[in-house]
């Protein structure tokens, strides 16, 4: 089946990427300033001596030349073992999983937040292409951009939790913890899409096929949501698979905010600690994620664009 | 009015904390205690310190993990927050061998863990072993610190243990009165293992372990078979008045401040000191203004440094050249206090009032200079030898407004300080690495702790990196060393203080550290919610006298 | 509301199925500044019979009949003026929920390009049922079977299986084949083709053409074939319109304005194709120089910088759509008259200076 032979095809290529991301956090951290051993023990009153300090080097692993440090951690991360955490002792695959729904609730609730929302402002901008109703939406969107995502979660706190008292101002659990949030991360998303939607709709309502469609008695709405959205909507899956890894990226933002417990803020934690094990396992993992989101967007298109399909 | 607070009673104290910021105190003090209500709290995390480990003795050094855990253990003996007085607590009473290396306990014989199972000897010799456990490090590094003179802990019968030390060391019962040295249940933390203890914990304290979504929010329930209080707080000998603390963990300061605004929670520690002021005017709200002990927040020097930061004059300038009280109105809106001393004033006696810093005095400060041979050059910065007096200052990112005015006032006699900015973790490998720095600002409350003996840590050779991590200023002055050493073993405070005294102010004079800001730990509470009682370091909270009335008991509904 | 397949009533008395006139179609150069894209425009199909628009691209020929679909507005233009009376019906007064039901019912459309007329995400059934049932009463397994018939009708072999196919797994001739399926699905009275074979292979232009004149001819369709091959138009065309610049220049029937062309431009279409007029030569004369600009100059003959026979007079006079040389319905827009020998001589009663 070709659709098999084409994701078999793209998961093969898969792994390069990964190898190269992990090499990149992997050789990142080791730029990055800081001592992680240190900054465990920083704080402790009295005797710390270096033979402690260079044991738990040792136990980590720590003082092992690169190359082989490298190697011992993707040999281990093939049988999902990301290592542990110097700061806390736990497992990093456990940590994330933990931590993993809360993040993915999140998203995925941006992402849906930031399609439905930003597919319709598209899609009434380009039928409103020069009027009104696209102006304004395309300076919102533009507006909404340039916005500092912290920011807007700040203020988004003190008016609709704090001040209108409408949800909680932070914590995780029912959809009232997430609408505050995801909407947040989603709309920033949804601009993106919106803009990209209109120029997408407007390209496509040119195309040929939609006035052949016209030619041959089609009706305007059939028109709009199956002739063009259909075609359309193939650059806005890609932009979709893109966004979810801003919004992954994100929720590092958003979570610390909203202090929600999640990936992003496991992450935070980690860097602050220089936790190497956590930060690469969750980087790791992250764009694991991603790629695999990735990966099912070309498969998508396969399913919305036939043409692809073949060309695999 | 907080210098008076430690010569005053604990009764007093307790109503002081109670009333301290509400514009109604009036009735608060006076009200009558009453059962049930929770209290919902929201920490912040300033750092990297966060809810990992419940384990009191091993989980690391997070201290709002331990404020947590504080509510759910009971250590042996406990100290007054004020007087700093030891007192009992499991142990009803000790005795000291003349050697001082000798400890012999007698404990209560009436307290249970939350199981029923009796605390006994076996659970403090346990508990001691377990800290100083090599097998726990690097995680167990703070407890084993305050133990560095153990040698063994032996249960003569269920009611006695016999602790010995190599060394004598002074500190010892306050370093025992340490919530590192919760006492754990042997018989349960054999079963479950040490990571099914972190995650799920169980003590002999006045709250006893509902649930903890890791990273989101933990509960504890009153113990209703809590008996065995410590002595200074008023629900000595019976259970907490509270039903319920939740404890949530909200890092970002507008979130926090917004989550008592909005009544999802009741209580917040952390408070930001610009919001300090909403809630100081609104009788919605109190703050509890909780004073740190230890060491002040302030300036690190590299005394080791072969640059100018390594001559004392220089610092002695620097000493004089920063004005304190404009670093708390401009970047804290005045709500810390300026530090003086190498610790903080609520260490009380310990305190060498003659070794005081001298006020801000850019004049004298120029005149240092001058006499050190720092010439004025061009573009203002001064030199010697074809040296420019420049410096450079690390700081993390907490401190960098802070750092930035000092850069500003130093330029005024002609310091020039070229300010790195980094993570805090970059900061304390800066500090406690190997290689020389000039001037630094990394932990921004400087060190929490409730006994001098920190200053045998902090200024003690022993400790220059990279042979130890704490003497980060790489003091090595030999009549210093002696004096502290001296110091820690006495069992005799009078010659402590005076040692102690001294040290305070060879140091001063050689200005290793320049206390500039002592950081109150601020609680902002929901008014009706009463009780919260600061530990002796001021770090730490205990909540056994915490209750709520019965107005915020109907109106506040909790999530 | 209610659509039939049944072939419409035939209008006694009404001489033409489709009667164009005067038309003129313009569009946005932005804000309200609307250029001219073609000028009275008049064109008229008899039933049954097949008319060929011949000119270049930019000439008005597809914006003719885009205007007369209704298609103008969406392409940024609009139709300024003109009728476009097509069974009795003005076209252009219509509603566009009424225009919808002859279009691709009663008119049916042929695209030149059939790759991209066809929608690509969507199976050639797909596009089939849903015109089918946006006409008819079918039911979906009805017009399916139709278009089954319909494939079959235009000879594409294995028509089950290229039903399921999508466009872009056809080749360009089956792809024009769907598309004529696709025209007469609905049994239209007119087919408007325009440029139907242009981005086909040479070799199966033929056969796309044969096919177009076949069905169309033993159902007595109506058709409108547009093109900028004057051979195509040869071919298949018994009256022929040539349009220059937005304006027709010369119009009868296939025999006259073949055989005896009386616009300059004509013949030079005419002379640029190897066989049909014009000296033989070696290299194949094409007509040299551009059409003049849309929305340009009012005054003369829009054809005359580029006329070998132009003179002052063409710079200054716009010569009228005229009959000439009594002979009825051929019409051309010149000052000039052509003999067969290709001689230029003055029309009746006009002056010459050449």
């Amino acid at each position: 089946m070709p659709l098999m032979r084409f994701l078999g095809a793209r998961l093969v290529s898969v792994i390069p990427v990964m190898l190269g991301v992990s090499m990149l956090t992997f050789g990142l951290l080791y730029l990055m300033p800081g001592d992680p051993v240190l900054l465990l023990v920083s704080g402790v009153e009295g005797d710390v001596a270096s033979e402690q300090i260079q044991q738990i080097r040792e136990e980590f692993g720590l003082d092992d030349p690169l190359p082989m440090q490298y190697v011992s951690f993707v040999g281990a991360a093939l049988t999902g073992d990301l290592g542990r955490s110097i700061h806390q002792g736990h497992e990093v695959t456990g940590l994330i999983l933990e931590a993993l729904p809360n993040t993915l609730e999140l998203t995925g609730m941006a992402l849906l937040i930031a399609a439905l929302v930003g597919i319709s402002t598209g899609v009434i901008a380009s039928l409103f292409h020069g009027r009104w109703p696209d102006r304004v939406s395309m300076f919102g969107s533009l507006l909404w951009l340039s916005m500092p995502e912290f920011w807007m979660a700040i203020v988004a706190i003190m008016v609709f939790a704090s001040w209108l008292g409408w949800f909680p101002v932070f914590g995780a659990g029912g959809i009232e913890f997430l609408i505050l949030p995801a909407t947040i991360l989603g709309l920033r998303s949804a601009a993106a899409i919106a803009r990209l939607t209109r120029s997408s709709m407007l390209e496509v309502t040119h195309a040929q096929y939609i006035m052949t469609a016209r030619a041959r008695g089609i009706g305007e709405p059939k028109i709009l949501w199956v002739h063009a959205l259909r075609n359309a909507i193939i650059p806005i899956v890609t932009l979709l698979g893109l966004q979810l890894g801003y919004l992954l990226g994100s929720t590092v933002v958003v979570e610390v905010v909203f202090s929600r417990p999640g990936v992003g803020s496991l992450l935070i934690d980690a860097v602050l600690d220089k936790d190497v094990p956590v930060i690469r396992g969750t980087v790791l993992f992250l764009a694991v994620i991603y790629v695999l989101v990735n990966l099912i967007v070309d498969a998508t298109y396969g399913l919305l664009d036939p043409r692809i399909r073949e060309a695999a | 009015m907080r210098r008076s607070m430690k010569a005053v009673g604990i009764g007093v104290t307790l109503a002081l904390l109670a009333g301290c910021g509400g514009t109604e105190g009036g009735g608060e003090s006076d009200a009558e205690r009453v059962d049930g209500g929770e209290v919902s709290i929201a920490l912040p995390t300033t750092e990297s310190f966060d809810m990992n480990s419940l384990d009191p003795n091993v989980g690391g050094n997070r201290i709002y993990a331990h404020t947590i855990s504080m509510t759910m253990f009971d250590q042996l003996v406990s100290q007054e927050p004020e007087s700093g007085e030891i007192m009992p607590w499991i142990a009803e009473s000790w005795d000291v061998s003349d050697d001082g290396l000798e400890y012999t306990f007698q404990l209560r014989d009436d307290v249970t863990f939350w199981d029923g199972e009796p605390l006994t000897a076996e659970d403090v010799a346990f508990t001691f072993e377990r800290v100083v456990d090599p097998q726990y490090m690097p995680e167990s590094a703070f407890a084993a610190a305050s133990m560095s003179a153990f040698e063994s802990a032996e249960a003569v019968d269920d009611h006695t243990v016999v602790v010995r030390l190599e060394q004598p060391q002074a500190a010892f019962l306050a370093n025992v009165a340490r919530n590192f040295l919760s006492i754990v249940p042997k018989h349960y933390v054999e079963e479950v293992g040490d990571e099914g203890f972190a995650e799920e914990p169980m003590g002999s304290g006045p709250f006893t372990f509902v649930e903890w979504q890791r990273d989101g929010h933990l509960t504890v329930e009153r113990n209703p078979d809590y008996a065995w209080g410590p002595p200074f707080t008023e629900t000595a000998g019976s259970a907490p008045s509270v039903e319920r603390l939740t404890f949530t963990y909200v890092p970002e300061d507008s979130t926090r401040t917004a989550a008592l605004q909005s009544g999802q929670v009741n209580a917040i520690m952390g408070v930001p000191p610009l919001s300090q002021e909403s809630f100081e005017g609104n009788d919605q709200f109190e703050v509890v203004e909780i004073q740190k002990n230890g060491q002040p927040g302030g300036l690190t020097f590299d005394t080791s440094s072969p640059g100018p930061a390594g001559e004392v004059e220089v610092r002695q300038a620097i000493s004089l050249a920063i004005d304190r009280e404009a670093l708390n109105s401009a970047v804290y809106d005045s709500k810390h206090e300026p530090a003086y001393f190498l610790l903080e004033e609520r260490m009380g006696d310990w305190v060498n009032e003659e070794a005081r810093f001298p006020d801000f005095d850019p004049d004298a400060a120029a005149e240092v200079l001058d006499e050190a041979g720092w010439q004025e050059g061009p573009g203002g910065i001064r030199s010697k030898d074809g040296v420019e007096l420049s410096l450079d200052a690390t700081t993390s990112t907490q401190m960098q407004r802070t750092m930035t005015l000092i850069q500003s006032q130093l330029k005024d006699i002609g310091i020039e300080l070229n300010v790195d900015v980094v993570s805090p973790a970059e900061a304390s490998a800066v500090i406690q690495g190997e290689d020389n720095y000039d001037l630094a600002w990394g932990n921004p409350i400087g060190w929490t702790n409730g006994m001098p003996d920190l200053l045998y840590s902090l200024y003690h050779s022993r400790f220059i990196p990279p042979n130890g991590t704490s003497n980060e200023t790489r003091t090595s002055i030999p009549e210093v060393d002696s004096l502290l050493e001296s110091a820690v073993q006495s069992l005799d405070d009078e010659q402590r203080r005076e040692d102690f005294d001294q040290v305070q102010s060879i140091v001063g004079d050689y200005v290793s550290y320049l206390p500039l800001l002592s950081f109150n730990a601020n609680i902002a509470v929901a008014s009706g919610v009463h009780g919260i009682m600061p530990e002796r370091r001021g770090t730490y909270v205990y909540f056994h006298d915490v209750w709520v009335s019965e107005n915020l008991q109907q109106s506040w509904p909790g999530n | 509301m209610t659509t039939t397949v049944s072939t419409p009533p035939v209008q006694e008395g009404s001489e033409f199925l489709l009667d164009v006139q005067d038309l003129r179609a313009e569009f946005r150069a932005g804000g309200n500044r609307w250029v001219p894209v073609t000028h009275d425009v008049s064109l008229s199909v008899r039933r049954g019979e097949v008319l060929g628009v011949v000119g270049e691209s930019g000439s008005g020929k597809s914006v003719s009949m885009a205007s007369v679909l209704g298609l103008m507005p969406y392409q940024g233009g609009r139709v300024a003026q003109g009728r476009a009376i097509f069974d009795g019906r003005d076209l252009l007064t219509l509603k566009e929920r009424e225009l919808r039901q002859i279009r691709g019912s009663k008119i049916g459309v042929i695209f030149q390009d059939p790759m991209t007329s066809l929608n690509p995400v969507r199976s050639i059934q797909r596009q089939m049922v849903e015109t089918l049932r946006a006409h008819t009463s079918l039911t979906s397994a009805e017009a399916k079977e139709r278009a089954l018939e319909l494939l079959r009708l235009v000879r594409i072999p294995d028509a089950a299986r290229r039903l399921r196919a999508y466009p872009h797994e056809l080749s360009g001739g089956m792809r024009q084949r769907v598309m004529i399926a696709i025209a007469l699905s609905c049994e239209p009275e007119l087919i408007i083709a325009d440029e139907p074979t242009t981005a086909l292979d040479v070799t199966v232009q033929a056969d796309v053409l044969a096919l177009l004149r076949q069905r169309t001819r033993e159902r007595g369709v109506s058709v409108v074939i547009i093109s900028h091959d004057v051979g195509v138009i040869a071919s298949l065309a018994d009256r022929i319109a040539v349009m220059y610049a937005g304006r027709v220049v010369e119009s009868g029937s296939a025999r006259q304005v073949l055989g005896h062309p009386q616009h300059p431009y004509t013949l030079g279409l005419l002379e640029s194709i190897p066989g049909v007029k014009g000296p033989r030569t070696e290299r194949l004369p094409s007509i040299p120089g551009l059409p003049p600009r849309p929305g340009g100059d009012e005054m003369g003959c829009s054809f005359r910088d580029r006329c070998r026979f132009a003179v002052s007079r063409c710079a200054t006079e716009r010569p009228a759509l005229a009959e000439v040389g009594g002979e009825p319905q051929h019409r051309a827009a010149c000052h000039f008259a052509i003999s067969d020998d290709g001689r230029v001589v003055p029309r009746e009663g006009v002056v010459g200076d050449a």
